[in-house]
């Protein structure tokens, strides 16, 4: 890293196909069960050493006494190692039976405690009847003067960044810390109990709502806002298509690994707003459809009230919220432009506010998706569909994906890895553990696993358009216009 | 040296030969076969896994051990039936 700060290289592999394992006991699982076999296989070599016998040589008659001890124990070590292989597998599957259990119960008891708090917030508003006409006061006046949008506009840069930077650095170790982010997880999961807790719902609604109850939440934070100018989604409109260079021949051009693919998706931190937030590959195969990778870039400004840009706070609030965001749109418009209609075979992917776009497109049901990677994603609460394969990547040191709630997409491969694990971060970023070169070590790392369920799933990924031909690489640049 | 000798000198250089390959099987396996030291689990299942770990390696080293006096048995009858031819 180029920071120089010591990260941890630990992932946590879980979901698809076998139960939650860490990568270090899925490889002991493995080294347990070769070794298994192995021994077995030299005590079946041994066994059919045929003794030798050779009159009045007390060597050889040892020699033969020495292989069948030899023979025995090998067998003894086929069988300890196969039965602590066993026991590393049904301890995994076990440790993530139990911890979806105890996760459900807490979910539950958070979600009940949320909606009971909720459902007194009138009383205590009301109690606080002084406080409230004053609050009131201050948000009819804000509403009379045009709304607070520019001016909160006028404190974020191209950047991505809010210009008080140093503000936020400082809460750094706050921000990139594994309690702070579950405890944001669990907040970003109780706001739609708690409001509809508020509005009267009666006890245990809220459950039956699943993710809805998420994006009510969301809702119930966009509605307010946009009364004082935050938050005001509106249409967008391509002004810039920028032919992107391919290196490679057509033909060795598809991407082949994590790494590979996330290096693809429009990124560029400080680089200003003149990068594509889209790029589209299209893909020949001969005597089949064209075929589409789709790689979406991640949140360029954090403004709440960006007059241009469609990568920015509002598009994450109402991508949580479940409504067409403006990157959203954005994406659907470029994947038209590119030819994408609802039978062209798709994959996605994508890079913080990337991810959760990606995520609702795949979710949408209006393209014929056949995979989807998400890196630092808010996508907890998007209900993906199975039948393709899928890779959710999250630092659990990272508060961005934590916005999207608990993560409930059990059917993907879910990669996580606390980035510092409590030890000292980079001076020269914000929230660190969402920066794009941290999530690059973590692909990096994903490659180099041999964890069985992301190699088998890469596999899936990139037999895509292996064999196939690039015909065109193309990123798309959007800005906002008037409101919808 | 008398037939039977002859016979008896050609398995057990057979014989020393398996057993060589069978020492750098296992010893192969021992290094990159036996896991490292739990990182995933702690209090006492973490101890009971190490300690069933380290039973696991101890098997390994007595079996090599066995192997290898085999092959030394094996290597001085071969000398004690050259000697005697």
């Amino acid at each position: 890293m180029a920071s120089g700060v010591r990260a941890s290289d630990d992932l946590d592999v879980s979901g698809a196909t076998t139960a939650v394992a860490t990568e270090d006991l899925d490889r002991a699982a493995e080294q347990l069960d070769r070794l298994s076999g192995e021994a077995s296989t030299m005590a079946v070599q041994l066994g059919r050493i045929e003794p030798v016998a050779v009159p009045g040589i007390f060597f050889a008659r040892q020699a033969a006494i020495d292989v069948d001890l030899a023979t025995a124990g090998l067998h003894d070590v086929a069988r300890r190692a196969g039965l602590l292989h066993t026991v590393l597998v049904t301890a995994a599957q076990g440790y993530i039976v139990t911890e979806r259990i105890v996760g459900l119960a807490a979910r539950g008891v958070e979600t009940l405690a949320a909606q009971w708090f909720g459902a007194r917030l009138a009383t205590m508003a009301l109690t606080a009847g002084g406080i409230a006409a004053v609050g009131a006061g201050i948000w009819a006046g804000l509403v009379a003067s045009g709304g607070v949008g520019k001016a909160v506009n006028a404190q974020f840069d191209h950047s991505s960044r809010p210009k008080d930077g140093a503000l936020l650095r400082g809460v750094n170790g706050l921000l990139t810390n594994e309690s702070t982010v579950s405890l944001l997880r669990g907040l970003a999961q109780s706001v739609g109990p708690a409001l509809l807790g508020a509005a009267g719902a009666p006890t245990g609604a809220a459950q039956l709502f699943g993710t809805r109850a998420y994006e009510f939440g969301a809702r119930g934070i966009i509605g307010p806002a946009r009364t004082v100018g935050l938050l005001r989604e509106t249409g967008v409109t391509l002004v810039e298509r920028i032919p992107q260079e391919v290196s490679a021949p057509p033909r060795d051009a598809a991407p082949h690994n994590y790494t590979d693919r996330l290096s693809r998706v429009p990124h560029g931190g400080d680089g200003g707003p003149e990068r594509p937030q889209v790029i589209i590959e299209r893909y020949t195969v001969e005597g089949q459809p064209d075929r589409f990778e789709v790689y979406v870039g991640g949140t360029v400004t954090f403004s709440p009230s960006s007059p241009t840009e469609p990568w920015d706070m509002t598009s994450n609030l109402a991508n949580a919220a479940g409504w067409e965001s403006g990157s959203v749109e954005a994406v659907r418009e470029a994947m038209a432009d590119a030819g994408i209609d609802e039978k062209s075979p798709v994959q996605f992917t994508g890079y913080s506010q990337g991810g959760g776009t990606a995520a609702r497109l795949a979710a949408s049901g209006l393209f014929n998706t056949q995979g989807l990677t998400t890196f630092g994603g808010p996508t907890g609460q998007v209900e993906l569909p199975g039948g393709f394969p899928t890779v959710l990547v999250e630092h659990t040191d990272d508060p961005v994906p934590a916005l999207g709630g608990e993560q409930d997409n059990e059917g993907a491969v879910l990669v996580r890895r606390n980035v510092f694990d409590g030890g000292p971060l980079p001076r020269d970023l914000v929230a660190p553990a969402h920066h794009y070169d941290y999530y690059r070590e973590t692909a990096q790392l994903m490659d180099g696993s041999r964890s069985p369920q992301l190699d088998d799933t890469i596999r899936r990924l990139d037999s895509f358009t292996a064999g196939a031909r690039l015909e065109s690489s193309t990123g798309y640049r959007f800005v906002r216009t008037e409101e919808r | 040296m008398i037939p039977t000798d002859a016979a008896a000198l050609a398995a057990l250089e057979t014989q020393f030969r398996q057993l060589t390959t069978v020492i750098a099987r296992l010893l192969a396996a021992r290094s990159h076969l036996v896991p490292a030291r739990a990182t995933f689990w702690s209090g006492p299942a973490r101890e009971r896994y190490n300690a069933a770990l380290h039973e696991l390696d101890r098997d390994i080293a007595q079996a090599l051990e066995a192997v290898r006096f085999a092959q030394r048995n094996t290597r001085l009858a071969i000398e004690e039936v050259e000697r005697r031819g």
